[in-house]
């Protein structure tokens, strides 16, 4: 089995995949300011269930896979554009376009043969991300999914600007003073959102159907709706849309093949993780590296430019 | 055939000899009128994200006209009159327009020479002789002889000799601020938010650029470390010198497009100049609420009318 | 005492060149993040990122005792040339001024004017023009050995031995220079690392190969393209980057004919001089995929205008699937995460493409550090 592990900014995901495609199990995790924690906390409750020796390679990939990787003992370290590149096109290789919207950031990515074509990605603007839309649903006193639910049912969706966080905000303000239905309210910020991200990140690229939409917001059923009406085609949320990600590191894995994985093993729960940094003044780059210790050993180390550390791995434990 | 003219950008500093040339070359002309919110949707779409308000409302201009088929007149002014040099996106426009409307570049394309646009070549308005020359070579793209169009640029050069629509200079009002920025933006109602009439409202008058010779731009430029080769640098910051020396205005509003980068420099020397006059920046981006616009001037109003007229005659270095 | 911003390794050249004539400089502290929100805090909020550095280099460099700036300046129509004016008119206000010495191209204020201002710099010293002009050549000697080896060690880095090597001599080679007695020692230095270099060329199957251009600033000073170079070179990713300060020297100084010649170059796309070099990154990148390149990494800071137009080429030319242009837009407020994220999917993306046409196998090591 191959385990992939994708850290991100809202949440932690792994998933065991028996290198097929087809998930044996998926976790799903908020990361909550501690990485380290999250991800020690899933491999231990895999653990519970898994053997170490079941573990052919690991993949890692998300923001924080440079730190998952030190800690976990990762075979590939991947950016999180080719990981869900790679786990759309095992899914279907017919899909030719995967919107991807997470908690800070959005991407595209044009699939051509199975293959990565063209991609974007916006990190800047926080209107057309999981966490505006988690905040305004906050705001109403909604959990996330209500939101989505609310939205299907709204028949005319108020006219919202999505071309910014700020000012989508106070035009829902104030048009929720002007007394429009919650409904209503929360269809046009879907719309504004989804117009928003076709005209950022999508801008000038040619969205071909198969159109497959992954990441934490596609279990909004609103932002999908609206993503349909305006593409004019049918968009494709997958069963584990969630895991994506770490279901396509978990892939990479397989294809890398190694003949011993790196993995350092589940572990359990009650082993202590902690990070700190240095500062290396080995050269001018003056780099701040990131040391991950595990029950009061030192692991792994990444964040050097040169990899003088990274490359040097702690005893397995 | 159908000349289109997008009025945007320079076209509201040519207009009068636009309007003459092209009246009487006899040719079809189409103009694609005032700017509205349709053009910026459609230059927002067609248009280079990072561009700046203006650019995209003339890509949107573009847009719209050449659905009605005309043959675009797109100028590239390398340098203006005195041999200044304009923002190199302006060098550049017909390269932007073709980038981002593509449609416009599929029309026909009578010569191997000259591009999809009209006026696509190289104008150097320093010199009329020059100028007339350059202009005569697209008398056969037009289809229309030599020598009417030689004919047409006379007349339009002394109408635009003759236009002092632009030399705004309103006695009328209580307080006077010299409105500086790019003629694309101050007399634009549309990017600026109808502005004038705004002052209006609050009993300020306004006083162009336009309105001071340009001899006295250029005398004032003289102090500088080096010669600006910026056209709307000497338009702004000599403007600004002149009036304050003359006390003819009592504050600035300067008019700038959210990211440009002639104006950042311009703003910044005005400032470090005369730190005394009151300044008002407004950045215009095409999504500003009009409730911030209105009360970010009654405010500035205020600062004129405690000011009164005298406060700022410390001597100029 | 003498100073001049940071722009590559111009610090490196300037420090040589006028120790030969006997003046002593003061290097401003190199660019970081402290640095720039020291300049941030000063400059107009959207006036460009190399400015913002540069002020900072100056106000640095005074507090060490600088009096004097050096500085080459355009003729615009870009920020760049009129970057002086109001560098000085920020430093005056924050009563720290300076004297200008601006070294204007040949063709704005004629050969003599250089010259004379050129003279200004070393006034106190006795020196002869004889020895000025001998320093000019041999400082012009050392830019071209110089980056004639960053380019060799950027052809070959995908043949290293060892990973990271590469980077490492080339590291260790610019530590050699900052600290070397003279102009003559320095090129030693140079011809000495080179030797150290793999000499194989590019291996059989081949690699993946990437053109860097963009906007000059950017390229050139490593913090404001967030070390992109080390990045690739540590990756084993060959490229070229044809815009440097030697190539600008070429262009703009040395051959006043230089700037004609390239006028007359057609250029489909891009068919005028529009300011800036865009016309030439637009070129660069539109022989790069007869030259054999995978891709092309565009570099610009926020706002940068001739850079704007040329990201609208690039992207039409790589939304028709011509060619493929990844844009870095730098700016102050971005991490380097989102930055590492797109170069690397960008070269899975290229390599993959690779893999498919059937070209070449993996060549570039993967990142699974």
């Amino acid at each position: 089995m191959y385990l992939g592990i994708d850290v991100g900014s809202v949440s932690t995901d792994l998933v065991l995949t028996d290198g097929e495609g087809a998930i044996t199990e998926a976790l799903y995790l908020k990361t909550g300011g501690d990485p380290a924690r999250a991800v020690s906390e899933g491999l231990a409750e895999l653990g519970l269930r898994h053997a170490d020796g079941e573990i052919l390679g690991l993949g890692v990939t998300g923001s924080g896979r440079a730190l998952a990787g030190a800690l976990a003992g990762a075979d590939v370290v991947k950016n999180e554009i080719t990981a869900h590149a790679v786990a759309a096109a095992a899914l279907d290789p017919e899909i030719r376009t995967v919107l991807e919207i997470g908690g800070q950031d959005s991407k595209i990515i044009l699939l051509r043969d199975g293959l990565v074509f063209d991609f974007a990605m916006n990190t800047v603007c926080a209107a057309g991300t999981g966490s505006f839309l988690d905040r305004q649903a906050q705001r109403l006193g909604l959990s996330p999914e209500e939101l989505g639910e609310l939205a299907l049912r709204s028949r005319s969706p108020a006219p919202i600007s999505g071309r910014c966080a700020v000012f989508a905000e106070s035009d829902l303000i104030h048009k929720q003073q002007a007394g429009s239905p919650t409904e209503d309210l929360v269809a046009g910020m879907c719309r504004a959102l989804v117009r928003n991200y076709l005209s950022n990140v999508a801008k000038g690229k040619r969205l071909l159907p198969k159109v497959c939409f992954q990441g934490g917001v596609a279990a909004n059923a609103g932002i999908r709706r609206a993503f349909e009406e305006e593409l004019g085609c049918r968009v494709l949320v997958p069963e584990h849309h969630k895991v994506m990600g770490a279901l396509g590191a978990a892939l990479l894995a397989k294809e890398k093949a190694p003949e011993k994985t790196l993995f350092r093993g589940f572990g359990d729960k009650d082993r202590s993780v902690r990070l700190d940094s240095f500062r290396c003044r080995d050269c001018e780059n003056h780099c701040q590296v990131s040391r991950v210790w595990y029950d009061g050993r030192p692991r792994g180390f990444f964040a050097d430019r040169c990899g003088k550390y990274s490359s040097r791995t702690g005893p397995p434990s | 055939m159908k000349i289109g003219v997008p009025q945007g950008l320079m076209f509201f500093r040519y207009e009068a000899f636009v309007r003459e040339f092209l009246g009487n070359l006899g040719a079809d002309v189409c103009y694609s009128g005032p700017s509205s919110g349709e053009t910026l949707e459609r230059g927002t779409a067609s248009c280079v994200s990072e561009a700046c308000l203006p650019v995209k409302l003339f890509c949107g201009h573009a847009a719209i006209l050449t659905e009605t088929g005309c043959r675009l007149a797109v100028p590239r002014v390398l340098r203006c009159e005195y041999g200044l040099s304009l923002c190199p996106k302006l060098a550049g426009l017909p390269e932007l327009v073709k980038n981002g409307v593509p449609s416009s570049a599929a029309g026909e394309q009578p010569s191997e020479n000259s591009g999809p646009f009209l006026f696509s070549r190289p104008l150097d308005l320093r010199d009329p002789k020059k100028l007339e020359r350059q202009l005569s070579m697209e008398a056969g793209d037009i289809g229309v002889p030599v020598k009417r169009l030689r004919e047409a640029f006379r007349a339009g050069l002394s109408a635009q000799a003759r236009d002092r629509s632009r030399q705004i200079r309103e006695h009328q009002y209580r307080r006077r601020v010299f409105l500086a920025g790019h003629p694309y933006n101050v007399h634009d109602p549309f990017a600026n938010l109808d502005l004038l009439n705004r002052l209006h409202r609050l009993d300020i008058g306004v006083i162009a650029g336009e309105a001071v010779p340009w001899h006295e731009k250029m005398l004032l430029c003289r102090s500088l470390m080096k010669q600006p080769y910026w056209s709307s640098f000497v338009e702004n910051y000599g403007a600004a010198l002149h009036l304050a020396r003359e006390r003819a205005a009592d504050g600035i509003i300067y008019l700038s497009s959210f990211c440009c980068g002639t104006d950042s420099f311009t703003v910044d020397m005005i400032q470090s100049r005369m730190p005394q006059l009151p300044m008002l920046v407004l950045k215009l981006d095409g999504h500003t609420g009009e409730a911030g616009l209105e009360t970010r001037l009654q405010a500035f109003a205020d600062v004129l009318e405690r000011r009164g007229r005298l406060a700022y005659l410390s001597p100029l270095r | 005492m003498l100073t001049f911003p940071h722009f590559g390794d111009l610090h490196l050249y300037g420090r040589l060149f006028f120790r030969e004539l006997g003046v002593e400089i003061v290097t401003p502290p190199p660019n970081s993040r402290r640095e720039l929100s020291k300049g941030a805090l000063l400059a107009p909020e959207e006036m460009c990122l190399p400015f913002k550095l540069m002020l900072a280099n100056l106000l640095s460099a005074r507090e060490q005792g600088a009096d004097t700036v050096v500085m080459a300046a355009t003729m615009g129509p870009c920020r760049l040339g009129e970057y002086g004016e109001l560098l000085k008119a920020i430093l005056d206000r924050e009563g720290a001024p300076l004297r200008w010495i601006l070294l204007d191209p040949p063709r704005a204020i004629g050969l003599r004017e250089v010259l004379r201002r050129l003279g200004e710099t070393v006034e106190d010293r006795q020196c002869s023009w004889i020895r000025l002009f001998w320093a000019l050549g041999g400082v012009y000697g050392l830019v071209r050995s110089w980056e004639g080896l960053q380019a060799a060690a950027a052809r070959h880095c995908c043949c290293e031995q060892t990973p990271g090597s590469t980077g490492r001599l080339l590291k260790a080679c610019r530590r050699e220079l900052e600290e070397a007695a003279s102009l003559r020692q320095a090129r030693r230095t140079v011809r000495r690392w080179r030797k150290g270099l793999p000499r194989t060329g590019p291996a059989s199957p081949r690699p993946l190969r990437i053109l860097l251009t963009g906007e000059i600033y950017s390229l050139t000073e490593p913090f404001a393209n967030h070390h992109i170079e080390s990045f690739l070179l540590d990756r084993g990713v060959c490229y070229e980057k044809p815009v440097t300060l030697g190539w600008w020297l070429r262009r703009t100084l040395l051959t006043p004919l230089g700037g004609l010649r390239a006028e007359k170059r057609k250029n489909p796309a891009l068919p005028h001089c529009i300011g800036g070099y865009a016309k030439e990154t637009v070129m660069d990148a539109l022989k790069s995929r007869k030259r054999g390149f995978d891709g092309v990494i565009q570099i610009l800071p926020t706002g940068c205008m001739p850079e704007i137009v040329s990201k609208a080429v690039f992207d039409r030319l790589s939304g028709e699937g011509e060619l493929k242009v990844l844009t870095l837009i730098f700016d102050e407020m971005d991490g380097e995460a989102g930055y590492l994220t797109r170069i690397e999917a960008f070269l899975d993306m290229l390599e993959m493409q690779k893999k498919k046409n059937g070209q070449a196998l993996l060549s570039y090591k993967e990142g699974n550090r």
